[in-house]
C-alpha cells in the first residue's frame, strides 16, 4: 500500500467511528503488550542486542584495565585475591590452634595474637613474652636501641621495637622506658622490670639472676 | 555488645537524617546512617569528657538515647507531612534499577571486590605504624581512661605528643570512633574503617544516580572505588579514608544543591558531613571554605537567605571551631606554631611543591585513571563548560580544594620533617579525598552524560 492510499480521507459515520474505536483499542492493545511482556520477563534485557555489544564492550575494557594498567591489575591480584588468600591461610593457623580450646575469651586471644604473628611477626612475639611476664602497671626499662635492633642467629629485632610509641601500643597500660633516657625520663628511677637481651641489662639488677638467658623480663630488684 | 555499638551508632544517625528530611532514598538512608552516627557519637564523647561526666559505655548510652530521642521529634514532623514516606519501604514503592548487562556486571563486581576489601580490613587488628603509634593507640587509652583532655598520653611525661606534628594536632574523630568500638567490646578497631568504606560506596553511588543514569552510577563507583592507593588504604586504620567520607560526600552534596538550587536538605546534610570532616582532620577546612564559596555565591544571588548561609557557614567549620576551643579550653598543646599565618613569597619552595606535585599526580600506579580521566574530559568538555558554564561548580570545587590545601602545605614551617616528604607521603594520602571529586566530574559532566543517556536508551532497544 502506497502512502497516498492511508491519506485517503474517510467520512465520520457511526460505522467508521466504530471501526475507528476498534482500531484505537487495537492500538493500544499493541502498545500495551510489550509493557506486558517487560512486566512478565524480567530478564528479556538479556536478549536484547544491544545489551550484549555494550556488555561485551564493559568486559573488554574491564580486560584492558586488568592486562594494561598494572596498578588494577594490583588491585584485583596482589591486593584483594591475594589479601583475601593470606587472611584464609591465617584462619586455617588459627583453627589449628584453637581446635581443642572451648573457652572462647581463651579462643579470642588465640586468634587476636594469631593473625598479629602474622602480620608483625616476631616483634609481636617480643612484646606478647613481655606483657605476659609483667604485670599492667608494671615500669619496664627497655635496652637501648642499638640493643635491641642488634642482629644475632637467635633474633633478630626490627626499629619499630626502638619506638616507644608503638610498643606501649601492646604493652598499655605498662610504662616503658628506654635505656638512653637515663637522667631525662623521672620513670627510668621508677623503673621495676627489665628487658635483658643478648647479655645486656644484667648489670642492672641487685642479685644474681638464677639463669642468665640471652631474652628475659626479669625485676629489677630482689624483693619483686 | 560490638553489635549493639553499632546498631546505636546506624540507629542515631538514621534518625538525624530523618530529622532533616524524609525525601532521601533508601539507599541514601542506609548508606549516610553509620557515618553520620559514628561522627555524631565521637562529637558527644567530647562533650561528655569536656563536661567532666567521662567516656563510658553507660554515659555513651545514655546521651545517645537522648540524641535519639531529640533527633525523634523532628523525624515525626517530617513523616507526617510525607504521606508516601512509608510506601518507599512497600514492594511496590521499592523502585529496582532497570537491570542491563553493565550495570550488573559492574554491580557484581563492585559488591564482590568490597566483600574481598571488607573481609581484609576487619580480618586483621591495626598494623600500620601511624595507627599503632597513634590513633588506635589513643583509641584503646581513651577507652581504658575515659577521657581525652586528661589522657596519659598527653599529660604524662613519658610521651611526647603534645609536640608539632604529634597525635595532639590531629584532630579527634579516629581516636574517638576506635575508643567507641573498644568500649563496646571490640578486640579491634578496624570495623570502623570497613563500614565507613562499605557506607561511602553507597554514598557516592546514591549521589552519582542523582545526577547520572544508574548505570553510569555504576560504572562510575567501580571506577572510584578501585582507586589503588585509596582501596589499599581502606583497609588500614589510618584517617585519610575516613576523612575522604565525609570530605569528598559534604563537597559533592553542596555541588548538587549548587546545581538545582533546591532541595535544602541535601545541604542541612552537607553541612552535617563537612563539620564532621573538620573533625576527622584540621586540613579539611579547605573543603568546608569551598562549600561555603558556592553557598555565598547562591546567596548573593538570593538563592538563598542569609540566615540559612549563616548556618551553614557556622555548621561548616563547626568540627574545626569546637577542636580549636577545646584544645585551647583543656591546655592541650597541638603545635599550632607550624603554620605561618603571614604572606610570604618563596620561590625555592615554590618550585620543590611543583617538582614533586607533577610526579603525584601524573602517577597512575597511586591514583590509576581518576587524573587522566578528569583531565581528559576537562579538556574535551571545555567549551561547554565556558559556553555552557556545565559543571562549572564542580570543576572550580575540585580545583578549588586541590588548590586551597597546596597553599596550606606552603604556609607550613617544615620544623619536624622534609617538604619533601610530607608531599611524597602526606599529601599522596590526602589526595584521596580529591578521587571521588574527580570521578563525580569524569560521570556528570555534559559530554558523559549525553554519553551515557544515548547508551542507557540503547540498552533497552
Amino acid at each position: 500500500m502506497s502512502p497516498k492510499a492511508n491519506k485517503s480521507p474517510i467520512k465520520k459515520t457511526p460505522q467508521n467511528n466504530k471501526i475507528k474505536s476498534d482500531r484505537s483499542t487495537q492500538a493500544t492493545s499493541k502498545i500495551k503488550e510489550p509493557k506486558e511482556k517487560e512486566a512478565t520477563s524480567w530478564f528479556s534485557f538479556l536478549f536484547k542486542p544491544y545489551n550484549l555489544l555494550f556488555g561485551i564492550i564493559a568486559l573488554f575494557f574491564l580486560m584492558w584495565c586488568n592486562t594494561s594498567m598494572p596498578s588494577y591489575h594490583w588491585v584485583y591480584d596482589g591486593l584483594l585475591k591475594g589479601g583475601s588468600e593470606y587472611c584464609k591461610m591465617v584462619q586455617q593457623e588459627i583453627d589449628k590452634r584453637t581446635q581443642n580450646i572451648t573457652d572462647p575469651i581463651k579462643r579470642q586471644n588465640i586468634e587476636y595474637d594469631t593473625k598479629y604473628e602474622a602480620k608483625l611477626g616476631i616483634e609481636y612475639m617480643f612484646l606478647k613474652f613481655i606483657r605476659e611476664a609483667t604485670p599492667k602497671n608494671a615500669i619496664i626499662l627497655f635496652p637501648p636501641s642499638n640493643v635491641l635492633t642488634q642482629k644475632t642467629d637467635y633474633l633478630t629485632l626490627k626499629g619499630e621495637v626502638t619506638t616507644k610509641t608503638w610498643v606501649s601500643h601492646f604493652l598499655y597500660p605498662r610504662t616503658i622506658v628506654y635505656e638512653q633516657e637515663k637522667g631525662k625520663n623521672p620513670y627510668y628511677k621508677k623503673a621495676q622490670y627489665i628487658v635483658v637481651l643478648h647479655g645486656w641489662g644484667f648489670d642492672h639488677l641487685d642479685y644474681t639472676p638464677s639463669q642468665r638467658n640471652t631474652v628475659d623480663v626479669l625485676p629489677l630488684h630482689r624483693s619483686k | 555488645m560490638l553489635i549493639i555499638g553499632i546498631a546505636l551508632s546506624i540507629l542515631l544517625g538514621l534518625t538525624l537524617l530523618l530529622a532533616v528530611s524524609s525525601k532521601f532514598t533508601i539507599l541514601e538512608y542506609l548508606s549516610f546512617s553509620f557515618p553520620l552516627g559514628i561522627g555524631l557519637q565521637t562529637f558527644l564523647m567530647s562533650v561528655l569528657d569536656w563536661t567532666n561526666v567521662g567516656i563510658t559505655r553507660n554515659t555513651i548510652l545514655i546521651i545517645s538515647i537522648i540524641a535519639i530521642l531529640g533527633c525523634l521529634w523532628p523525624a515525626y514532623l517530617h513523616l507526617k507531612k510525607d504521606n508516601d514516606f512509608l510506601k518507599k519501604f512497600s514492594i511496590e514503592g521499592c523502585k529496582l534499577p532497570k537491570p542491563n548487562l553493565v550495570w550488573i556486571l559492574f554491580m557484581v563486581l563492585i559488591v564482590w571486590f568490597e566483600g574481598m576489601n571488607f573481609y581484609k580490613t576487619v580480618f586483621f587488628p591495626s598494623f600500620d605504624t601511624d595507627s599503632i603509634r597513634g590513633f588506635n593507640f589513643a583509641g584503646i587509652a581513651i577507652a581504658a581512661e575515659g577521657t581525652i583532655k586528661n589522657l596519659s598520653l598527653f599529660t604524662s611525661p613519658n610521651f611526647t605528643f603534645q609536640t608539632n606534628a604529634g597525635l595532639t594536632s590531629y584532630t579527634p574523630f579516629a581516636q574517638l570512633a576506635y575508643a567507641y568500638v573498644y568500649l563496646f567490646g571490640a578486640m579491634a578497631s578496624k570495623i570502623i574503617n570497613a563500614l565507613m568504606y562499605l557506607s561511602f560506596l553507597g554514598i557516592f553511588y546514591s549521589l552519582l544516580k542523582r545526577v547520572t543514569t544508574h548505570t553510569a552510577a555504576a560504572i562510575f563507583t567501580f571506577m572510584m572505588m578501585i582507586t589503588p592507593e585509596m582501596l589499599a588504604f581502606s583497609a588500614l586504620s589510618g584517617i585519610n579514608v575516613l576523612h575522604t567520607v565525609y570530605a569528598s560526600s559534604g563537597l559533592i552534596m553542596a555541588i548538587i544543591w549548587f546545581n538545582r538550587k533546591d532541595d535544602e536538605y541535601l545541604l542541612v546534610i552537607s553541612a552535617l558531613l563537612l563539620s564532621m570532616n573538620c573533625f576527622a582532620r584540621n586540613e579539611g577546612i579547605v573543603f568546608s571554605a569551598t562549600a561555603c564559596l558556592l553557598v555565598l555565591y547562591r546567596t548573593l544571588r538570593r538563592d538563598i537567605s542569609w540566615k540559612k548561609a549563616s548556618l551553614f557557614f557556622l555548621t561548616a567549620f563547626f568540627g574545626f571551631l569546637y577542636w580549636t576551643l577545646f584544645l585551647k579550653a583543656n591546655n592541650i598543646q597541638s603545635g599550632g606554631n607550624l603554620v605561618i599565618t603571614k604572606l610570604f613569597w618563596d620561590a625555592e619552595k615554590i618550585d620543590t611543591i611543583f617538582r614533586e606535585l607533577k610526579v603525584l599526580y601524573s602517577n597512575t600506579q597511586y591514583y590509576g585513571l581518576s587524573v587522566v580521566a578528569f583531565v581528559l574530559l576537562l579538556f574535551l568538555n571545555s567549551w561547554n563548560i565556558i559556553r555552557k558554564r556545565d559543571q562549572l561548580a564542580a570543576v572550580l570545587s575540585t580545583l578549588g580544594v586541590m588548590f586551597l590545601y597546596t597553599l596550606i602545605i606552603y604556609h607550613i614551617d617544615y620544623k619536624w620533617d622534609s617538604i619533601e616528604n610530607v608531599l611524597r607521603y602526606s599529601y599522596k594520602r590526602f589526595f584521596f579525598s580529591f578521587i571521588p571529586l574527580l570521578w563525580f566530574y569524569v560521570a556528570s559532566n555534559h559530554i558523559t552524560r549525553w554519553f551515557t543517556q544515548k547508551a542507557d536508551k540503547l540498552l533497552y532497544r
